[in-house]
């Protein structure tokens, strides 16, 4: 019986052939839509991640503004002018700082012998390395607390910084010039690995006290701390903020006397943020499916009523209302499930097909993930019992009487 | 016992405010091994009478009792079993399905049945080789002749072995030659002790059977 059920479907799709190709096509295209914009959603997550690699969860970016409103005669927009010195005093006062570092930051020129490249000068600790979790390549090292004490002129260069100045020659032990100044190159970092994104790939990073030395400025654009792992982290966060707004006398309530930026929560909401971007591809998609799914209940209704005379002689015949019903479901199912095949075959070569093009870094790889198979098939099992049970319905209600009329 | 007994039967359709009484107060009783025939001219209610009859509709009010059991108010999936367990149906126009072959045709009754594959495909085969269908297994409906057909349609009418056949204008679609076939098979089966209900406008039809209720306006005469 299921058999002839499968030729009586595939008879009636070959019947009214481009009814039927359209019917499939909206399943298929609404197929295609859905685990696309999943896989490009996935694969933007991924490459979003990975970029946000190198924060360090946990981690604090201290921004020094200026005042939103007066407090205590201080005056609003008075600009808060943080000094390396302060990094020491939140140590000692705010308990439960593992890590911290200064960062300041200038373009300046970088020269070997008649190689010229302008490139962003970073001036900071020597917990940054731990801080933004940088791998150097080997016999490197990083800058350390020795460095920062004698304001030595040591450089760490980023992997293409090291390219075009050096090319292929070693860069370790030899100098450079950085505005003029003489540096001996102490650290190459490594090429992106892909564990971590590759940000001082094309910067150069300097002790943060020969930076101020060189550069004269020493007030910090932005301090990097990190908590110790057993401290609360919302409560080191107001007690950074307590210490700034006693010590540079602002309301503790004035987010931009001091703008501090939380991995942890900035983590928390990229996570939701996918979530949500994730639902809104995954909507978008499904909405297109229903449309298919629309065609394919029209495909159904347009079968049925064809068909009227079929459904009558099987009723005098004996057949119950649940069988007539399963037969036409039996349908739509089988015409969704097509659809959705091909739909899913033809998203899996296009996937590969980008993966072999390529795409930009910020868009990552897209990757049918198992979720979105999930989402998917969920979807399609959704839309094809809503597709076929109206039509389905319909036939099954039927005056077996008036249907054997209508011949 | 009475095979078929119809007390008070009537058959009201409404269109909004309009009513429209198809059959009135029918008292009919029919016997085992009957032949008879239905006879009345277009828009006398004999095919609703034969539609009740078939159980393929209900009647407003009145007892239909079939081999003793009130069948006038049961369900739906009820009387589906009722028609496929009691009641055999020759149609008009045959009622063959284009996509099946003709094995398949007569065997499908027995699929609402849950009777497995073999079984059905076996008796089906050897009902159609009775009616002279041997060769003819694979063939679809519109590669048979008309009278083919039609005894295609009595082979499904039987494979389920009813207490009633029912024949609604069995002969309408036939030449005369193919038509008196028809008639020669029911009249057969009847003396084979089959109860064979023809509904017909055709006066020469019905005088062949054995017992005419003739039918006009509703009423029986």
């Amino acid at each position: 019986m299921l058999i002839n059920v499968l030729k009586q479907i595939l008879i009636d799709l070959w019947t009214h052939k481009l009814r039927s190709f359209l019917a499939l096509f909206g399943i298929m295209w609404g197929t295609i839509s859905v685990i696309m914009l999943l896989a490009v959603g996935n694969g933007f997550q991924v490459a979003s991640y990975r970029n946000m690699m190198r924060l360090v969860d946990g981690t604090f970016f201290l921004i020094p503004g200026s005042l939103s409103k007066s407090y205590r005669g201080n005056p609003s927009g008075r600009v808060i002018n943080a000094k390396v010195n302060i990094m020491y005093q939140i140590v000692d006062k705010v308990h439960n700082i593992k890590e911290i570092t200064p960062v300041f930051q200038k373009r300046s020129d970088l020269n070997v012998a008649n190689k010229k490249r302008a490139k962003d000068v970073y001036g900071v600790s020597s917990a940054f390395a731990r801080l933004q979790k940088i791998d150097l390549i080997n016999s490197s090292r990083f800058i350390n607390k020795l460095d920062v004490l004698n304001k030595s002129r040591v450089v760490v260069l980023g992997s293409k910084v090291k390219e075009q100045l050096f090319g292929d020659d070693l860069a370790l032990g030899k100098s450079i010039t950085i505005n003029h100044v003489r540096f001996l190159v102490i650290g190459v970092i490594k090429e992106g690995t892909k564990k971590a994104y590759d940000w001082y790939r094309n910067r150069a990073i300097i002790p943060y006290s020969t930076y101020i030395t060189m550069f004269g400025n020493e007030n910090v654009p932005y301090f990097i701390v990190l908590p110790k792992a057993s401290a609360d982290s919302n409560v080191v966060e107001n007690n950074i903020r307590a210490f700034f707004a006693r010590h540079y006398n602002f309301s503790f309530n004035d987010k931009h006397a001091l703008n501090i930026f939380s991995t942890t929560k900035f983590f928390q909401f990229m996570r939701w943020f996918f979530i949500g971007i994730k639902l809104f591809l995954g909507l978008c998609g499904a909405l297109t499916l229903a449309v298919g799914a629309l065609g394919v209940a029209n495909i159904m209704f347009v079968i049925v009523t064809e068909r009227r005379s079929e459904i009558g002689l099987k009723m005098a015949l004996g057949a119950r209302r649940q069988q007539i019903l399963s037969q036409i479901m039996l349908e739509a199912l089988l015409i969704v499930f097509l659809g959705g095949l091909f739909g899913f075959v033809i998203s899996s070569f296009t996937i590969l097909l980008i993966i072999l093009i390529g795409t930009p870094d910020w868009m990552g790889v897209p990757a049918m993930s198992f979720d979105a198979a999930v989402v998917t098939i969920f979807i399609l099992a959704l839309l094809a019992v809503a597709a076929g049970f109206f039509p389905a319905k319909q036939a099954a209600s039927m005056d077996p009487v008036e249907a054997l009329r209508k011949q | 016992m009475n095979l078929v007994e119809l007390k008070n039967i009537s058959k009201i359709y409404k269109t909004g405010a309009v009513k429209f009484i198809a059959l009135e107060q029918i008292n009919l009783t029919i016997n085992k091994g009957e032949y008879l025939a239905i006879l009345g001219p277009s828009g006398s209610g004999k095919s609703t009478l034969m539609h009740i009859l078939g159980c393929l509709s209900t009647p407003t009010s009145g007892d239909y009792l079939l081999n003793g059991k009130n069948v006038a108010s049961l369900s739906v999936n009820q009387l589906a079993k009722v028609r496929n367990q009691n009641i055999g149906f020759v149609f008009q126009n045959f009622n063959l399905l284009a996509n099946l072959n003709i094995v398949d045709n007569v065997a499908l009754p027995l699929v609402y049945r849950g009777i497995a594959k073999e079984e059905r495909t076996k008796k089906a085969k050897e009902l159609l080789t009775h009616f002279g269908l041997g060769g003819h297994f694979s063939h679809h409906a519109n590669e048979l002749s008309g009278g083919q057909q039609q005894r295609v349609a009595i082979a499904r009418s039987l494979i389920t072995e009813p207490d009633i056949i029912l024949a609604d204008e069995p002969t309408g679609n036939l030449d005369s030659k193919s038509g008196d076939d028809v008639i020669h098979m029911l009249e057969k089966l009847n003396r084979d002790g089959k109860t064979i209900i023809i509904v017909t406008h055709d006066e020469k039809i019905a005088e062949r059977t054995k017992q005419i209720i003739r039918i006009v306006d509703g009423k029986i005469m």
